[in-house]
């Protein structure tokens, strides 16, 4: 995706300056090393606030208005709770995100370069949530837990827009950064995501900890079905739970349970009650098919999924056309 | 659906173009493919999109041509967009089409190679001013053009000798002089010619034979 050519430029700035690209001399360390000053120039970029121009065109298509100030820890619309030992009900999508195979860059790069790449990745899954109205919870380790939802927003809303942020970043992980990652000879880096709705009723807010050392966050079993349904999903895969799917109408053709793929019928739910009849099923979520059919996606000719985006930058060439127009002769033989 | 390969297509179709609907429509000949043709450049740049109808013959098929018309109608209704009033794109010459049909096509084929090009096209043409790769000329003349471009065939006389031949399915064998005249074995002459008119329907080799009859008289 042309989106996120910023972020990719900054990974492969980082790649193309680490210290395995300097000269060595005999079996001892590289004799020259990327610069501070070099270092410093790549990490302003890798660090920037705001979403970069490249992504900047696409979230104007999709009109939320970004919210930069958020902290970790301290959702907007619960930030009263903050020290407080009152707690509240309030309906909530959980979304944890977490990178695969990151470790495997030790076998390749300087500890400096791995911290600008991984530094790259989860800015662009930062920004990706955020311009999906998501807030960002905590950062653990390459890994991001988003909320989505609060109380301006509906719950059908906050679900699609779930699916829509994990989607486009799936999307960019399993194509941009695979297509370059295997043209430097790097193991596969990707990432699987797990999504749950907690009802009303089901979530509760409140302050965890104490003092500064705390966070605004939910206790629901949902929120921890997230993260464990993270873990049953395939590589660059997204695992829902039952009520995720309850959201999205008509769209049967999505989701299939986890069971279905795995084989194995023990894996078809994430959680069972017994005594109270409670079986909640795991879902495959077929997110390629999902974003094909949203409205800021384009399906190029051969299928592939495009964002719609303005093109500040670049302004469009009809040159770039004229290789599939040309394919085509018309004729006309109507009276 | 009762055509088992219709079927199995049309569902690979919608799940690589699912911004399409399928619509079987049980008493009618013909089912419909309604949605958005996104164009998109070799770069990967997102331009337009036009709303399309794709109606395809469901006992014919693979064996048929699919009809497209545009919906969206924001192709100006006029000959030189090659466009009917009612929004039907000629999307190749008809022999070209005939052709595709007679082997057998894919939907999903289809689409790519003769749907998308034909927008992308149009696209092109909208912003450039003209088409990427000339069209054919309009109604016989593009015939005309099209033996001459296609099938290397410009001598009246001899077009006539070749689809007389055809029409009356009187080809001699590959190691025999060629229909067209010449003292040369059809196999060193026309005989890919006659191989790729002989796969067209009769009644378009009557109309061509009738059409260049006239040109003579």
């Amino acid at each position: 995706m042309n989106i996120y050519k910023d972020y990719m430029d900054v990974i492969k700035e980082a790649v193309s300056s680490d210290s395995s690209n300097y000269i060595r001399e005999g079996l001892g360390q590289p004799v020259i090393q990327r610069s501070k000053e070099q270092f410093n120039n790549i990490y302003f970029k890798a660090s920037q606030k705001d979403i970069a121009d490249s992504l900047k065109s696409f979230s104007s298509q999709i009109g939320t208005t970004i919210n930069y100030e958020q902290q970790l820890g301290l959702h907007p619309d619960f930030g009263h709770l903050k020290n407080s030992n009152s707690t509240e009900e309030h309906y909530i999508v959980s979304a944890f995100i977490d990178i695969k195979g990151s470790t495997n860059l030790f076998k390749k790069f300087d500890k400096e370069t791995i911290f600008l790449i991984t530094n790259a990745i989860q800015r662009a899954g930062i920004h990706t949530a955020l311009i999906f109205g998501g807030y960002i919870h905590r950062l653990q380790g390459d890994g991001i837990f988003v909320y989505f939802g609060g109380k301006n927003m509906s719950r059908e809303k906050a679900v699609l827009q779930a699916l829509q942020a994990v989607s486009v970043y799936t999307h960019f992980v399993k194509n941009d950064l695979k297509e370059y990652f295997n043209s430097q000879g790097i193991e596969n880096i990707s990432i699987r995501t797990g999504i749950d709705l907690g009802h009303t009723e089901d979530v509760l807010w409140g302050n965890a900890g104490i003092g500064e050392i705390s966070e605004v966050t939910t206790c629901s079993l949902h929120t921890s079905l997230a993260s464990k349904m993270q873990s049953s999903a395939q590589t660059n895969g997204i695992v829902v739970g039952e009520f995720v799917k309850s959201e999205l109408e008509n769209n049967d053709d999505l989701f299939k349970p986890v069971s279905r793929r795995t084989g194995n019928e023990n894996d078809r739910y994430i959680y069972r009650i017994a005594d109270r009849n409670f079986n909640y099923t795991q879902y495959d979520f077929n997110w390629e098919l999902f974003l094909k059919k949203q409205p800021f996606i384009a399906v190029d000719q051969f299928g592939n999924a495009i964002p719609k985006a303005n093109n500040i930058l670049e302004p469009l060439t009809v040159s770039s056309l004229k290789p599939i127009a040309k394919l085509s002769k018309p004729y006309f033989s109507y009276d | 659906m009762t055509n088992s390969l219709l079927e199995k297509n049309i569902n690979s179709f919608l799940n690589t173009y699912p911004k399409f609907k399928y619509y079987e429509r049980p008493k009618k000949k013909c089912s419909i493919l309604k949605g958005l043709i996104d164009i998109c450049d070799v770069d990967g740049n997102y331009w337009d999109s036009f709303k399309i109808e794709i109606f395809i013959e469901k006992q014919k098929y693979p064996y048929c041509v699919p009809i497209v018309k545009e919906t969206s109608t924001k192709i100006e209704r006029i000959d030189e967009w090659h466009i009917s009033e009612d929004g039907f794109c000629c999307l190749d010459i008809d022999h070209e089409l005939e052709f595709m049909s007679k082997r057998g096509i894919n939907i999903i084929t289809f689409y790519q190679e003769k749907v998308y090009p034909f927008f992308t096209n149009v696209l092109y043409k909208m912003k450039n001013g003209k088409y990427a790769n000339e069209e054919y000329m309009h109604h016989f003349d593009g015939v005309i053009q099209f033996y001459e471009e296609r099938l290397k065939l410009n001598d009246v006389s001899v077009i006539i000798k070749i689809l007389t031949s055809v029409k009356n399915n009187d080809i001699p064998g590959r190691n025999q002089f060629c229909v067209c005249g010449k003292e040369i074995k059809i196999k060193n002459c026309h005989l890919g010619t006659l191989g790729f008119l002989k796969s067209l329907p009769k009644d378009r080799i009557q109309r061509d034979l009738d059409g260049f009859n006239n040109l003579n008289n």
